[in-house]
């Protein structure tokens, strides 16, 4: 490995839960005081904080191979929040029947998305990795997850009306970037 | 080295897109099942490193599977998604959060009104046109308010000035078409154009336009060959060339002798003018006190006109008829016939759609959509349309005259006697005449004995003059002469006028649009329209640019409700081009109706903001545009579907209130229907921001 592909840091994954959750804390501490306004405004918080990291995994590409063990820091960071997400907005109103994660496209897209998370997230250990062959094939499920989520914000009702199209350009800027480097990925 | 686990990834992805095609179902989700199944598959079965192929080829492969599984089902997936006109969604969406924003999104140039901007942190903003600007009266909380009066403007492209920040407003500029209905006969046959502030008159010989003040409603002329006009947009009512002032909001007139009756819809009442004698010719302008304001040329009244008595009523008035010396009102929100001064309305479950007394005073003849005197919804998407026929002396319905077969949509009716009757119906545009034989039985269908197919779409209005029948259209801005069969048009077909006419419309199962949301407003009756309580109609004036439409939101676009019509009243009889988008540029033109617009207070704007109601009903369309799952609104309901957030804009005149009309009055939506306390942080405001609140909602 030569020095220009050395690492920016070995071990993010402090650092992006650390990120992670100031900038959900900060989101937090400007909820609104009605019950109903909060428990919405909540959901957008912890949502975005997963998406957020996801994003950030999926356009660590852009950035150059020196960023390259941040892809998987992020992943695990957005499995963790988004746990927190879907957790929380299970205990609201806000998904009153759990057959609407089937049947609600909003509610299914995101269900989707986590599944793939944690699938993503469970599978992301290097002890995993030693046993799973082939892990990296499985890894490719991080693109089905993009897609899902931006499908996700796509139905959110309360979502800034842009920001699926900005998520999705960014994904796609990613998917290029990957293609277009032709080297290998440790 | 060659990226063989990329290619491999890719090759995955590809499986994953090809298995998920196989399933056959058009969900997006089931994808992440696909994919771990073929990475399974990869791994356990197949076993094999060869089964890779360079990422030259891996790419396009990965590429050309996708396009050929999911291309064939994009449509079904854009339905089952819920993507189906979602770019619409979003649009309106973003027109509204991208601030400065404007709303409503339709300026209409046909009558006087309220705007609304949004520009949080400004000092100024200023609605700019062609040579002139309205400043925003500043609200408080980043909104302003704009007064907009069309006759004091040029308009072309509607620019905001935001603190000197020079941008497009995004309004749909709506221009005045000419759209007569309802007109009389006196000196000539005269018909009001509301929205040009026209009145076309035909002296049997040929036709001319006059021009009025701001939004002619009605006419009635006078014995002496005057003509008395009343205005929507005008405090003042014509007769001939005199003022009197009366009020905004004029509706509908009657006359008994010089004796003028006019309806006012703000505040609901009827107004008698006392018409003063006509003499001689030249002009006089005249400054009286109090009702009587006049100022006339022409025809000089020897006497001045003026205001007599006035009546409040409950609910605003629609049609009135004198029958002998009773005036006759119907009330559309109401259901109701009555008898001005008399306590005991005929309450017919659903509104007249129009109002005609016989010449002797002794019957009126009320057309209506069905006869539900119980305010029940009856049965799912259910119209019997029907004449009832009122003995005014005995008052009771004598007989009601189903008119399914005749035509749909009985919108305007003349008496010519006791018995015989001229009716339009806009569904079918159709003109039946016949008699009246109240020896068939209570209940009968009514038998033609002359039905015309009209040239002209949606009539309106029908009247006799000279002995020949007239018919007008407001869709097409034209008239028929029936016997002669000559048509006179006034404008040319656009999609606007198209839209006009599909609205109207009615479907094989004989219901239109139009049926309840009558004249684009509400019929104010519960329907049974497929959910589990029946749903109070929608006024679907002044909703255009806020998809997704009806309170499921279960429509994207105005459009789609065409799909609707199609599925289920049995679709159209008539093939027409892109129906959806017609019924888009008809609603489009459709604004909402404020005779007197009036700012709401900065306390209002106040309260309705620390109550927390501007987080869902937000600035400047009183509405974010989104859904909320009941349950999370109104948790001691249990319903699963989502409710669609509505805009505040003319909430006033939308009773009754929430999905399903349970709440009567706006106090009720805040005050009675949100016991969990989720619906607003009403319980935050002190008595007197209360009240400045529902002011707020009264004035918007
Ligand atoms: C079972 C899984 C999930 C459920 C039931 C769920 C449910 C919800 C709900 C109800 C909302 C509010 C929508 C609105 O009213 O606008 C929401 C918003 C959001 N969710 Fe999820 N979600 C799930 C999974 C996820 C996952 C895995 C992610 C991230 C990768 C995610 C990201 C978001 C984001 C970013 C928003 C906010 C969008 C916005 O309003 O700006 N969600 N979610
Ligand atoms: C005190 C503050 C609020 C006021 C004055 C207010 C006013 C109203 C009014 C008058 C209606 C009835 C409109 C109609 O039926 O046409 C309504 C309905 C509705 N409002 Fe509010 N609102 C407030 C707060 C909120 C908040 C905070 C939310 C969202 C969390 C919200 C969401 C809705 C929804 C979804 C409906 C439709 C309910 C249904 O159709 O049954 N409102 N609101």
């Amino acid at each position: 490995m030569s020095r220009a592909d050395e690492p920016v840091l070995r071990r993010p994954l402090p650092l992006t839960l650390l990120l992670g959750s100031c900038i959900l804390a900060i989101a937090l501490i400007a909820a609104p005081e009605a019950p109903l306004l909060a428990s919405l405004h909540r959901t957008r918080a912890t949502g975005w904080a997963a998406l957020g990291m996801l994003i950030g995994a999926l356009s660590c590409p852009l950035f150059g191979r020196r960023i390259a063990p941040w892809r998987r820091a992020f992943g695990v960071t957005s499995a963790v929040f988004a746990t927190l997400h879907v957790g929380y907005v299970l205990r609201t109103d806000l998904v009153p029947d759990l057959d609407l994660l089937i049947y609600e496209p909003l509610l299914r897209a995101g269900a989707a998305t986590y599944v793939a998370l944690v699938v993503l997230g469970v599978t992301s250990h290097t002890v995993v990795h030693r046993r799973v062959r082939r892990w990296k094939d499985l890894h490719a499920l991080a693109y089905v997850a993009g897609g899902l989520a931006c499908l996700h914000v796509l139905l959110s009702p309360h979502a800034w009306a842009p920001t699926s199209l900005i998520v999705a350009a960014i994904l796609v800027a990613g998917v290029v970037a990957r293609a277009l480097d032709r080297r290998r990925w440790s | 080295m060659l990226p063989v686990v990329r290619s491999r990834r890719l090759l995955t992805l590809a499986g994953a897109i090809a298995l998920w095609r196989l399933l056959d179902l058009p969900i997006a989700a089931p994808l992440v099942f696909t994919f771990l199944a073929t990475y399974l598959l990869s791994v356990f079965v197949l076993r094999s490193e060869r089964f890779t192929l360079p990422t030259r080829y891996a790419l396009p492969a990965l590429i050309a599977v996708a396009v050929v599984a999911i291309a064939p089902r994009l449509d079904a997936l854009r339905d089952t998604e819920q993507l189906t006109g979602l770019d619409v969604v979003l649009r309106d969406r973003w027109r509204i959060q991208d601030t400065p924003a404007v709303a409503p999104a339709v300026l209409h140039l046909d009558r006087p009104s309220l705007l609304y901007g949004h520009a949080p942190g400004a000092e100024r903003f200023d609605l700019v046109f062609e040579d002139s600007r309205v400043a925003g009266e500043d609200l408080g909380h980043g909104l302003f308010a704009f007064a907009f009066e069309p006759r004091e403007h040029t308009v072309g492209e509607v620019r905001y000035d935001v603190d000197g920040e020079v941008g497009a407003a995004d309004l749909r500029v709506s221009r005045p078409r000419h759209e007569p209905k309802w007109g009389c006969v006196g000196d000539g046959l005269a018909v009001p154009s509301e929205p040009t502030d026209t009145l076309f008159v035909f002296d049997g010989s040929t036709w001319r336009e006059e021009q009025t003040l701001d939004g002619p409603t009605d006419c009635v002329g006078l014995e002496d060959g005057r003509r008395v006009v009343a205005h929507r947009y005008s405090d003042a009512l014509s007769i001939g060339a005199e003022r009197v002032r009366v009020g905004f909001g004029q509706a509908r007139l009657a006359r008994r002798g010089s004796t003028i009756a006019v309806a006012i819809a703000e505040p609901p009442s009827v107004v008698f003018v006392e018409a003063g004698a006509a003499e001689g010719t030249g002009t006089s302008t005249r400054s009286g006190t109090g009702a009587a304001d006049s100022t006339s040329t022409g025809t000089v009244a020897a006497t001045a006109s003026r205001v007599v008595h006035r009546v409040a009523l409950d609910t605003p008035p629609d049609w009135i008829a004198y029958a002998g010396d009773t005036l006759l009102v119907t009330s559309r929100r109401a259901h109701t016939l009555a008898r001005l001064g008399h306590d005991d309305p005929l309450d017919f479950g659903r509104p007249a759609i129009t109002l005609a007394v016989a010449p002797s005073g002794r019957y009126a003849f009320v057309t209506l959509t069905d006869y539900r005197p119980e305010g029940d919804a009856g049965p799912n998407h259910h119209v019997e349309e029907q004449i009832a026929v009122v003995d005014v002396e005995a008052w009771r319905v004598v007989q009601r005259i189903r008119t399914g077969a005749l035509g749909a949509l009985p919108s305007g009716i003349f008496a010519r006697d006791d018995a015989t009757l001229d009716v339009v119906f806009a569904g079918t545009d159709t003109l039946a005449t016949f008699d009246v034989d109240l020896a068939r039985g209570a209940v009968v269908d009514g038998e033609a004995d002359r039905r015309v197919a009209l040239p002209i779409a949606a009539p309106h209005g029908v009247l006799r003059f000279g002995g020949a029948t007239f018919v007008s259209s407001p869709a097409d801005g034209a008239f028929h002469r029936v016997e002669s069969n000559e048509t006179k048009a006034f404008a040319e077909p656009d999609d606007v006028r198209r839209g006009y006419r599909a609205f109207y419309e009615a479907t094989r199962a004989g219901v239109a649009c139009a049926t309840c949301h009558l004249h684009a407003g509400s019929d104010f009756a519960p329907h049974d329209i497929g959910h589990d309580t029946p749903r109070p109609t929608l006024d679907v004036r002044g909703v255009w640019g806020t998809a997704p439409y009806l309170r499921g939101a279960s429509y994207p676009t105005i459009g789609a409700l065409h799909g609707f019509a199609e599925a289920v009243l049995d679709g159209y009889a008539r093939p027409v081009e892109d129906r959806p988008a017609l019924l888009e540029a008809f609603l489009a033109s459709r604004g909402l109706e404020r005779p007197r617009p009036s700012f709401p207070s900065r306390e209002g704007v106040a309260a309705f903001v620390r109550a927390d109601c501007v987080h869902c009903h937000a600035f400047p369309a009183f509405t974010n545009l989104a859904q909320i799952p009941e349950p999370a609104l109104f948790p001691e309901r249990r319903g699963l579907h989502a409710l669609d957030t509505p805009s505040l804009f003319g909430v006033r005149d939308a009773p009754p209130y929430l999905f399903d009309g349970r709440a009567e009055t706006l106090r009720a939506v805040l005050f009675e229907h949100d016991r969990a306390g989720r619906h607003g942080a009403v319980a935050r405001l002190d008595e007197d921001e209360r009240e400045a609140l529902l002011a707020l909602l009264e004035a918007l």
